[in-house]
């Protein structure tokens, strides 16, 4: 009687986990399974021969010890990555510490600020491209107004083009930050830091010794989510330059949309993407093992 | 070290008042315990003390410095809160010598000092521990260790041993009054146990609704409540209370219960009133009392409690239920009938309607 329930909730446990599990395989697993596929295949759209051949690891291959452009594109990654993080990190905590407290309109202004995070990707790039079009955009305006850009356009220089990116990148995710930092100093415990007051400290020491102890969970979580999401920046990009002036702000995930659907090269996409994702797993194993060590000391 | 003044304090949450002008003086050296049900206004009072609550009205004094307007880190206050509040990431050690690294003390200091506190509360072994692998005892222990190291000029304790469990409790308790003896330290104690507000302090402050309901030592507070509400809240088991009628004759009043007359001097202040509430202490109940008693009538036992050298006996009395605390009994059963004697003296009489005491004009009772 008792194997006999089991079984039958056994069942009903595989019954009820049976979409996910579909949805999982069909959305997830067997994409993967045909992108490791075509990595090893000539799958370029503009050759004739050999085309859907098994070539092993030469797309790897050339990848990783030929190609210019992939490691520039590694590098603009790593530096988009790298600046937008750590003020995105820096912006939402100041936010959160700033509104954490009772007051009026305390939930409107939360979700005012929440909006940039909430529109579309492809939304905030429509938006922004309006907003910094060299003709008669509102902001190229404002910034000629003021001495800046009288010579050249905010996306035709290299240098401007990569940081209204990481600006436009800022705005739209520091939010997220301090929703998540708000949501850890919520709920904190007070009475650590009222002890720590009574301790002597001031509110930065507050911030150091206490607040920040208790939020080491919450910023190493915020921080890798939004680093291996920052990583993956394709929408504004491919919307407010494409990648240009010529590869300039093109980072690895424009490097790989360009290789595939401009250039054609499906297999040799299919291993840029793998390699973006290895990196992204490798990364994400050593901090959770970094942290976890910091947390058991 | 130095003496506390609240002065017409008073703290109000939106339309709750939640502290109503309490005036209170903590002598140097004093051991002042706020004792009062949840919701009284201890926790809100001590939190105005030490600066975390601002005050809607009155004036907090340190010795003669007011410190109404100032921040908790410049009250040279040291505080234990119930959940102990230890920094979780920082050692033993660390949390300790947290304040005096704050305050920028020389190292040698810092380590002296750690290694004195931790001598006396003899917790030199866990200084390396963090304080999710302590005990709770051993994490009050810290916590008042963080508070002394600091010497300051007063210390606060919000209801530091209610997370304890009894026997440790106990023993807890006897260490803060020796370490208050070997501090001689201004310590203000908040606590909901009326055990604890009767074994540690040297003056109790009975609160109730933000009130302060009586100021006294604990003996005056169990002896000589200045009203119903104090006389119920300590003692344990609690005080009796007993409904009664006034009659008031040519030369005296008598207050009438359960066929007993309590004879009353015609000045006292229940004359004037119809009804009276008696209170007598269940130690003061006496069973079987032979003659020469104030007053006893008739009663049934309804449970014996024995407890070795005690015995807790419930009495029925007209539907309402007694406690009488004795000496050991052995010979009492269930729905016996028993004679109740009280002594005069022993009889405290309330209004019934504000429930405050009702004291003969000379100042004894009857």
């Amino acid at each position: 009687m008792g194997g006999a329930q089991a079984r039958l909730s056994n069942r009903f446990m595989w019954f009820c986990m049976a979409p996910v599990i579909v949805f999982l395989i069909v959305v997830s697993l067997a994409p993967t399974i045909v992108a490791i596929v075509d990595s090893l295949r000539e799958l370029s759209l503009t050759v004739f021969t050999k085309r859907g051949a098994f070539i092993g690891l030469e797309n790897y291959r050339e990848l990783l010890s030929e190609d210019a452009k992939f490691f520039t594109a590694i590098s603009k990654t790593v530096m988009f990555v790298a600046v937008v993080v750590p003020f995105e990190f820096i912006f939402g905590l100041a936010i959160a510490l700033y509104i954490n407290h009772e007051f009026a309109g305390r939930r409107l202004l939360i979700t005012l600020i929440m909006l940039p995070t909430m529109i579309a990707p492809v939304v905030v790039g429509m938006m922004w491209r309006y907003l910094l079009m060299p003709s008669f955009g509102l902001l190229t305006y404002y910034l000629q107004q003021m001495g800046f850009l009288a010579e050249t356009t905010i996306f035709s220089d290299e240098f401007t083009a990569f940081a209204a990116l990481m600006i436009i990148d800022i705005w739209e995710w520091t939010p997220f930050m301090m929703l998540i930092m708000l949501a850890g100093l919520t709920a904190m415990p007070q009475e650590p830091i009222e002890a720590a007051h009574l301790d002597g400290a001031n509110a930065w020491q507050v911030l150091w010794h206490v607040q920040l102890s208790f939020l080491r969970p919450l910023i190493v979580f915020a921080v890798m989510f939004r680093a291996i999401e920052a990583s993956k920046v394709f929408d504004t990009i491919y919307i407010l330059t494409g990648g240009g002036p010529g590869n300039a702000t093109e980072t690895i995930a424009v490097f790989a949309f360009r290789t595939t659907f401009i250039k054609w090269d499906l297999g040799y996409g299919a291993a840029i993407c793998l390699v973006l994702a290895f990196f992204s797993l490798v990364v994400a194993a050593l901090f959770f093992k970094v942290t976890s060590r910091a947390q058991e000391r | 070290m130095s003496g506390v003044r609240l002065e017409s304090l008073c703290k109000s949450f939106g339309d709750i008042t939640a502290v109503d002008n309490v005036n209170l003086t903590v002598a140097d050296g004093e051991f002042v315990v706020l004792v009062g049900p949840s919701g009284c206004g201890k926790t809100t009072t001590l939190r105005m003390l030490a600066g975390l609550e601002d005050c809607t009205s009155g004036r907090i004094f340190i010795g003669e410095r007011d410190v109404t307007d100032t921040h908790p880190k410049d009250r040279n206050i040291a505080m234990v809160f119930q959940s102990y509040a230890l920094y979780p990431h920082k050692t033993v050690a660390q949390n300790l010598g947290f304040a005096l690294r704050i305050a920028k003390r020389p190292r040698d200091e810092i380590d002296r000092r750690i290694q004195e506190v931790a001598e006396i509360l003899d917790i030199q072994d866990l200084l390396d521990r963090k304080p999710a692998k302590l005990s709770g005892g051993q994490r009050q222990r810290v916590a008042v260790g963080r508070a002394i190291i600091r010497n300051p000029e007063i210390f606060l304790f919000d209801e530091p041993l209610s997370n304890l469990d009894a026997k440790l409790r106990t023993t807890t308790r006897s260490e803060l009054i020796k370490l208050h003896k070997r501090l001689n330290a201004t310590m203000v104690y908040v606590t909901h146990d009326q055990v604890e507000a009767m074994t540690m302090g040297d003056r109790i402050v009975v609160m109730e609704g933000g009130l302060v309901q009586q100021i006294g030592t604990p003996l005056e507070i169990y002896d000589d409540p200045d009203n119903r509400f104090v006389a119920g809240f300590i003692g344990s088991p609690a005080i009796n209370f007993l409904d009664a009628q006034i009659a008031v004759g040519r030369s005296a009043c008598e207050a009438r219960f359960a066929g007993a007359s309590l004879k009353l001097p015609k000045s006292h202040p229940a004359a004037s009133r119809a009804d009276v509430v008696l209170g007598v202490r269940p130690e003061h109940l006496l069973i079987a009392p032979g003659s020469g008693i104030g007053v006893s009538f008739q009663a049934t036992v309804e449970t014996v409690e024995h407890l070795g050298a005690e015995t807790l006996v419930e009495l029925a009395l007209d539907g309402k239920a007694l406690t009488v605390r004795s000496g050991r009994l052995e010979n009492l059963a269930s729905g016996q009938p028993v004679e109740i004697g009280v002594h005069l003296e022993n009889i405290l009489v309330f209004d019934p309607g504000d429930g405050q005491r009702l004291r003969p004009p000379n100042g004894a009772e009857m």
